[in-house]
């Protein structure tokens, strides 16, 4: 046969349970369907316990997912897209139910947004004040002073602008979101009615009343508060974006994108002095706040091993001076993602979808697409894309995540979906996903089962002698600084193997909770 | 969370082919790890039409589109190529204007600042002079035939750095940056009446417009509201379109290029961000179906 004669792609793909990652990572068995992890946390009763808080810097998230609406803060969810000083989405949507009957449009808008913190939740106020002041850049002072009077008084100014949060466009934070802390649930979907004389066994087919939605995200003990960006590139939203998540006293920070700093860049680019100057803030606001609370950062798409920024900080000076921890995808068949760098330091592996390559280096293409012809290619690589080699090759195994319910979001619907209407199709509920994005929730999400299953402790639970006093007085913590080390000491699974090469690996080493889990407690004091 | 966990045990979520399917394991007296065909129908759901079938059509719009744009890009022309329609076309947008009023106390208070004082304005158009000077300089040339261009509505300024051109491939969208700049035109409108600043040459009589005034006040500028909003707004259907922070920079240099032409002072290209930023709130409610019919282009 001749090499050109492989098959055209059928679109035939594979099954394969929603949860493998799990399992991958060790933390569910997809056969069995229970977690050890899960059932011990679960019996500890930890719901009397401060849960561990993941604060995702991404865009917004739909919190009415049923799958997501236990696992998101809507208290502390907050937008900065929008409003320069943030606004309050899930505030925002209860006054909006509250005051239907009656209130002008104007008003309704005006009390949207009104969320004066109370002194408790502005505990750490001068903490951020310290961090915003070790930038020297008077600018940053200023502007973290403004936050911080918003959110004790905020002015008509500060409530005339509304959240952009709208849930249909909420795409990629809530796959983010699902993957790290979504719960298993039910929900009741509204049955459509028949007409006409119908089979009595397809009618109870068609009407059930009840749907499960059997899919959990590694943590689902955590709450995770969104704090949604826009992709503006203005240092000045990341800059309190960053402040917020130590203000609120998150454990684990999760970011997926990059941060357009010009300095950054490659090569650099030009920029005035002065937005320069406000970028550096932001680097130095970023590794301050990981010395405390790990940050996991998304190593990139670029399908080049130029790891973006800031999961490039992760490599800086050996990575041992921040708690910035970069993220690359591994396939379900073990090798290095298509589009995922391949050489991360400072960094792990976690697991991910694959990318289609056809370069020098990797040639892989998704041979069962049905758009894939071989006589479109040469004879000198064809045998290298043949599908059932189990260690080389495409994968077509995406995480599923959580999606926008209904006809938005990445798998749509012909059901609308919005929250008037529940949504028969439940298929919309989920959706596939990838990129070092997915992997860096996944991650995420394994860090944050750590803190609560105790195995890492919280940026101040390990000095609980620690008064209110010294927090507000901007003592450091070292927790993230402590958390990344002890992940990157145990990310593969034997200490003397490193992630192999892309081209023709078997296997790349991820972090799992084998790994982290099984250690005592007391083996990893976080300072 | 015990009882959650539970239903993990009894059900399970299959990624199937191009939708889901969910196999209750419940009434089926198989065990779990034999569920392939096993279960009874009864057991069985699988995600209706809708998902499957959107899914079947492009089943990788769900992927992270970093890494694979220029594939998914002419694959999307390929299967489009029979309905291409022509650029910026589009009928007013009626019920999106009645929306817009219809929220009108979500946006006509927006906290975007008072414009500068006279004196600052003066300041502000030594600047101007400036960049006319270098206007009619080589390295500027590109400039003069750009503000000639943007005079009007020009979408190029926006499809280039998103890797598309006006040849139809992408005409939701197209579409819906028209609809933006028809929102924002009346909304700009109606705060440049407000505060009536005049046009620089108004204040600075050596300043001599590249193009003609338009005939109403300065701030804020209307082709920043309307040029940063386009970017906003998409930034909502897909921020992870690795042109985003280009689309960003286009929008600034469009906005800017008023500046350049001696329409505005920096400070209404300032307003006008401000603005646009303020009003996707209102914007992304409005548009909501025009942006989920360009949203389809991408994903």
């Amino acid at each position: 046969m001749n090499d050109l004669d492989n098959p055209k792609g059928d679109g035939i793909y594979p099954h394969y349970s929603a949860l493998w990652h799990l399992q991958e990572i060790g933390v569910f068995d997809v056969k069995t369907g229970t977690s050890a992890i899960w059932d011990d946390l679960s019996k500890r009763q930890i719901e009397s316990e401060k849960a561990t808080t993941v604060a995702l810097i991404d865009n917004s998230v739909a919190w009415d997912h049923p799958n997501l609406q236990h696992a998101i803060d809507k208290r502390l969810m907050i937008d900065f897209f929008a409003a320069p000083l943030g606004a309050f989405p899930a505030r925002h949507e209860i006054t909006q139910d509250s005051q239907a009957e009656g209130q002008s449009t104007e008003h309704k808008v005006r009390a949207a947004t009104a969320a004066p913190f109370d002194s408790e939740e502005l505990l750490r106020a001068d903490h951020i004040r310290t961090i915003a002041g070790q930038t020297k850049n008077a600018g940053v002072a200023s502007l973290v002073n403004a936050f911080l009077e918003r959110l004790r008084t905020p002015t008509d100014a500060h409530l005339s602008t509304s959240p952009a949060t709208h849930t249909p466009f909420s795409a990629h934070g809530t796959a983010m979101a699902g993957l790290i802390g979504a719960r298993p649930t039910t929900v009741q979907v509204t049955p459509i009615e028949t007409i006409g004389n119908i089979n009595e066994r397809a009618a109870k087919h068609i009407q059930q009343t009840t749907s499960v939605l059997p899919y959990s995200g590694v943590d689902p003990f955590c709450q995770i508060v969104p704090i949604s960006t826009s992709f503006d590139p203005d240092p000045e939203q990341l800059i309190l974006a960053l402040l917020y998540a130590d203000l609120i006293d998150a454990d684990v920070i999760v970011i997926a994108r990059d941060f357009p700093d010009p300095r950054k860049q490659i090569p650099p680019q030009p920029a005035s002095e002065a937005k320069n100057n406000l970028w550096g803030a932001l680097e130095l606001i970023i590794k301050s706040v990981s010395r405390q609370r790990v940050i996991l950062c998304a190593a990139g798409n670029g399908a080049d091993n130029n790891v973006i920024y800031p999961a490039s900080l992760a490599d800086e000076k050996n990575g041992e001076e921040n708690g910035i921890v970069a993220v690359g995808a591994r396939t379900a068949k073990g090798t290095v993602a298509g589009y995922s760098p391949s050489n991360l330091p400072g960094g792990l592996f976690a697991p991910s979808g694959d990318g289609e390559r056809l370069d020098s280096e990797i040639q892989r293409l998704d041979v069962r697409s049905p758009g894939f012809d071989p006589a479109d290619h040469s004879h000198q690589y064809i045998d290298t894309l043949v599908k059932e080699n189990p260690t080389d090759g495409y994968s077509s195994q995406d995480l599923i995540s959580t999606d926008v319910q209904g006809q938005f979001g990445y798998n749509g619907s012909f059901y609308r979906g919005d929250n008037t209407a529940d949504v028969t199709d439940f298929g919309s509920y989920f959706c596939r996903f990838s990129g070092t994005s997915g992997a860096v929730a996944v991650a995420g999400g394994l860090v944050s089962l750590a803190y609560t299953s105790g195995t890492l402790k919280r940026p101040f639970q390990h000095e609980a002698d620690v008064t209110n006093a010294a927090v507000q007085q901007g003592e450091d913590g070292t927790a993230g600084v402590a958390a990344k080390k002890m992940l990157l000491e145990h990310r593969f699974e034997t200490n003397d193997e490193e992630p192999r090469p892309r081209t023709n690996a078997p296997a790349v080493q991820i972090l799992t909770w084998n790994n982290i889990g099984k250690n005592p407690r007391k083996q990893w004091p976080a300072s | 969370m015990v009882d959650q966990l539970e239903i993990l045990k009894s059900n399970y979520l299959l990624a199937s082919e191009h939708s889901f399917t969910i196999v209750s394991l419940e009434d089926s007296a198989s065990t779990i790890g034999d569920t392939s065909g096993a279960a009874p129908l009864a057991g069985v759901r699988t995600a209706r039409l809708g998902g499957a079938a959107s899914g079947s059509q492009n089943r990788n719009r769900n992927r992270n589109r970093n890494r694979n744009r220029n594939r998914n890009r002419n694959r999307n022309r390929t299967i489009q190529g029979a309905e291409l329609r022509p650029s910026q076309t589009f009928l007013a947008p009626w019920r999106e204007r009645r929306l817009l009023h219809d929220r009108v106390g979500q946006w006509r208070d927006l906290p975007i600042g008072l414009p500068p004082t006279a004196d600052e304005l003066r300041k502000q158009c030594q600047v101007l002079l400036q960049m006319q000077r270098d206007l009619y300089t080589q390295e500027q040339e590109r400039r003069q035939t750009e503000i000639a261009n943007e005079a009007e509505l020009e979408l190029s300024g926006y499809l280039q750095p998103l890797g598309i051109a006006e040849d139809g491939s992408h005409p939701e969208t197209e579409i819906l940056f028209g609809m933006v700049a028809d929102m924002c035109e009346e909304v700009g409108l109606s705060y440049k009446a407000r505060y009536q600043v005049p046009r620089p040459n108004a204040i600075e009589p050596r300043l001599k417009p590249f193009l003609n005034n338009p005939p109403y006040s300065a701030f804020p500028s209307n082709h920043a509201f309307q040029s940063f909003s386009i970017a906003f707004v998409f930034c909502r259907i897909f921020p992870e379109h690795p042109g985003i922070y280009a689309l960003f920079n286009s929008a600034r240099r469009i906005a800017e290029n008023r500046e350049w032409a001696g329409l505005h002072y920096a400070s209404d290209t300032q307003a006008g961000h401000d603005l646009a930023r303020m009003f996707v709130p209102t914007l992304e409610v409005v548009l909501e179906t025009q942006m989920h019919r360009a949203q389809q282009e991408w994903f």
